[in-house]
């Protein structure tokens, strides 16, 4: 029997595993490995992710499906996977739907460029909405594993600030205050604002010079909206907040050893410190493993052209793997302790199936 | 025949670049690639960073650049950086409008008016752009490493929302006056950076259209990046196949088939974007092998960029 180690222990102790990283490093492909073994190893596994590339997505058969689990048949393996893509705009939408019964006034919204704008730019609103999904698959209770691919950006971790975020506008006084009925029609409506303090005169004739009240006036309609909108928000962001805190959860940093991803992936990783979050360790993917070969390695027989090319070949090699082994030991000396630190090879082209996928594993999980 | 030399010449002809592209594909180091070119030509060049982790200064090994325009390379007269800091976009705006900073402080230091402000989407998208709109005057190029794919669509949309959103005052005439510059192909070229990989090749693609067709802005050429280019020759390769076939030199075949499809696969997505950009010139920027990337790399690609067009 093997020892269990490292992340194998992570799919076998584990819930819910959470992948952040810059974009471009492999995180969806991680992601959708680490499920996969799990499934081979007996569990119900389901990959959650954003945008997967489009040959990994027709191979796991998420091209033609909307966002529902769908299963990805394993001949012979012990457990089951499946796969799900987040349309995180679509969840968006049908909480437009869920909120607002009027069809008129709903597609009056959505045909708001102002709205549109407005929606996709909520600070860690898409992020939280992956997040939110995640939550109702963990309650649903269907699958052992939960492995979530987040999106590729720095502002992946945003939704951890999304509940301060969303109580600034429901709980916004100045909102009410904004949204008392006629306020911005007129002078006359003003002196209705005879209670409040000098000062909020001053603000108030400030905004006009800058915008118009006309514009404030839709302006604060709309936030009031996204406010009416998101009733009940704080107490479930409050929920997956407590979620993603639980033992069984298990945060991975995916990076690729180039220094912006380093430092991209260091920069989340004093993020999930910062928020107490479960971490359990790195991936560095794509890396020049050093001392595959020298130049005494080139054969003599080969034409002197030729010869001195490969010879060439193998330096820059060499000179990758030499900036690759640096930024490993970048992250083990700034990331601390992590229980798992784990490196997979550059493959010579795009992981797009299963195979591909199975070949990451034996690193993964070596 | 095409000269893919004017293409770089007509972008460095411009007052305003938008450099873009997916996460992760190098728009940072294009951009100042680009600045160096620039700067070398003579032209007095600021490279705007928003918002960012000071990405600029970690690859330069410059102090952080922060709010205050900053020259960025000792010894090159003319290339210049900032970093360009939403918040205090919004005060210097202000400020100018209401002129009087007691006044300021009283109306924007209050508590709701900060929450109010902070929850309300696209000002602070309004505000850097209206900060880069600001320094056009001042340099003979201004160059915008913009944040990543949906973000940079929502930087140069956020003036025409506004304008249609907001009918008189103050913020519609700043709104009309940014987007005429958005959209006026004398003096701005948006560029997209990607990849030789099929996520960043079908974001650049799909990045394109919206910016071409939704936002109708005037676009520059495509910069695939990270370019690995075929360096044998047809023999040489059928020589290579007799090599890695042999297993005795594992290390050295897994190298040369590491090269051989890397260069093939820059191939195919360079004509892949061929097909798929028409319209638009693709200009390839070589890939550095060095353990350390920093100025005299930047420089290699420059040059490497530059001279890519010289051909009789």
């Amino acid at each position: 029997m093997s020892v269990t180690t490292g992340l194998q222990r992570v799919i076998k102790d584990k819930r819910i595993i959470v992948c952040s990283g810059s974009g471009g490093v492999g995180k969806t492909t991680a992601a959708a490995a680490i499920a996969l073994e799990a499934a081979q190893r007996g569990r119900k596994a389901i990959v959650l992710t954003i945008d997967p590339a489009r040959r990994l997505a027709t191979a796991m058969g998420l091209d033609t499906l909307g966002d529902t689990p769908k299963e990805i048949p394993l001949p012979g393996a012990r457990g089951r996977l499946f796969a799900m893509m987040l349309d995180t705009k679509r969840t968006f939408d049908r909480l437009i739907e869920r909120h607002i019964a009027d069809p008129e006034k709903r597609a009056s919204i959505f045909n708001n460029r102002l709205y549109q704008h407005m929606s996709s730019m909520i600070a860690g609103s898409q992020e939280y909405m992956a997040m939110e999904k995640l939550h109702e698959l963990y309650r649903e209770g269907d699958y052992d594993l939960l492995v979530l691919d987040t999106p590729p950006t720095r502002h992946a971790l945003d939704f951890l600030d999304a509940p301060r975020k969303m109580v600034n506008i429901t709980g916004n006084s100045l909102l009410e205050w904004f949204l008392k009925p006629g306020l911005f029609t007129g002078r006359a409506s003003r002196i209705g604002l005879g209670v409040i303090q000098k000062g909020a005169e001053k603000i108030l004739s400030v905004f006009d010079r800058l915008a118009g009240f006309s514009f404030l006036h839709e302006l604060s309609e709309m936030l009031s909206l996204l406010g009416h909108m998101m009733g009940g928000f704080h107490e479930r962001a409050q929920a997956v907040s407590e979620l993603l805190h639980e033992n069984f959860v298990g945060f991975l940093l995916v990076t690729s050893p180039s220094s912006v991803a380093i430092q991209d992936a260091l920069y989340f990783y004093e993020r999930i410190a910062d928020e107490k979050l479960p971490f359990v360790g790195f991936i560095v993917n794509r890396v020049h493993e050093a001392g595959r070969a020298s130049a005494e390695d080139v054969p003599q027989n080969l034409s002197n052209a030729l010869r001195l090319k490969l010879i060439d070949q193998v330096r820059n090699y060499e000179q990758l793997a030499q900036r690759d082994q640096k930024a490993v030991s970048l992250l083990k000396r700034m990331g601390g302790k992590a229980p798992v630190y784990v490196t997979i090879p550059l493959f010579a082209g795009d992981v797009h199936d299963l195979d591909g996928l199975r070949r990451m594993n034996e690193f993964l999980f070596a | 025949m095409v000269n893919t030399k004017l293409p770089l010449d007509a972008l460095l002809r411009r007052r305003l670049v938008f450099v873009s592209g997916k996460g992760g594909v190098g728009k940072t180091t294009v951009s100042l690639a680009l600045g160096l070119i620039a700067a070398q030509r003579g032209k007095k060049t600021l490279i705007a960073e928003i918002n960012s982790e000071e990405q600029i200064a970690h690859l330069l090994e410059h102090s952080p650049i922060g709010y205050e325009e900053t020259e960025l390379v000792a010894g090159l007269k003319g290339l210049w950086g900032i970093n360009i800091e939403p918040k205090r976009s919004f005060e210097e705006y202000v400020l100018l409008q209401i002129k009087f900073r007691q006044l300021y402080k009283a109306v924007f230091q209050n508590k709701y008016v900060r929450h109010f402000i902070d929850a309300t989407p696209g000002l602070a998208d309004l505000m850097c752009i209206g900060k880069i709109y600001s320094l056009v005057d001042a340099y003979d190029l201004v160059i915008v490493d913009a944040p990543a794919t949906g973000h940079g669509i929502a930087l140069l949309e956020i003036s025409s929302i506004v304008a249609n959103a907001v009918r008189v005052g103050p913020l519609r005439t700043e709104a009309d006056k940014i987007d005429q510059l958005l959209h006026d192909p004398v003096r701005t070229q948006v560029v997209l950076v990607t990849l030789p990989e099929e996520m960043p090749v079908t974001e650049a693609v799909e990045m394109n259209q919206s910016l071409q067709e939704r936002l109708k802005v005037p676009m520059g050429p495509v910069f695939l990046n990270q370019f690995h280019t075929d360096s044998f020759t047809a023999s040489e390769k059928k020589e290579l196949q007799k090599l890695t076939q042999k297993p005795s030199r594992p290390g050295l075949s897994k190298i040369v088939e590491l090269q051989l499809t890397r260069s093939e696969l820059s191939r195919e997505y360079l004509q892949r974007l061929k097909e798929e950009i028409p319209d638009r010139p693709i200009l390839t920027v070589p890939f550095i092998f060095s353990p350390h990337f920093g100025l005299s790399e930047l420089e290699t690609m420059a040059g490497v960029m530059e001279n890519q067009g010289e051909r009789p």
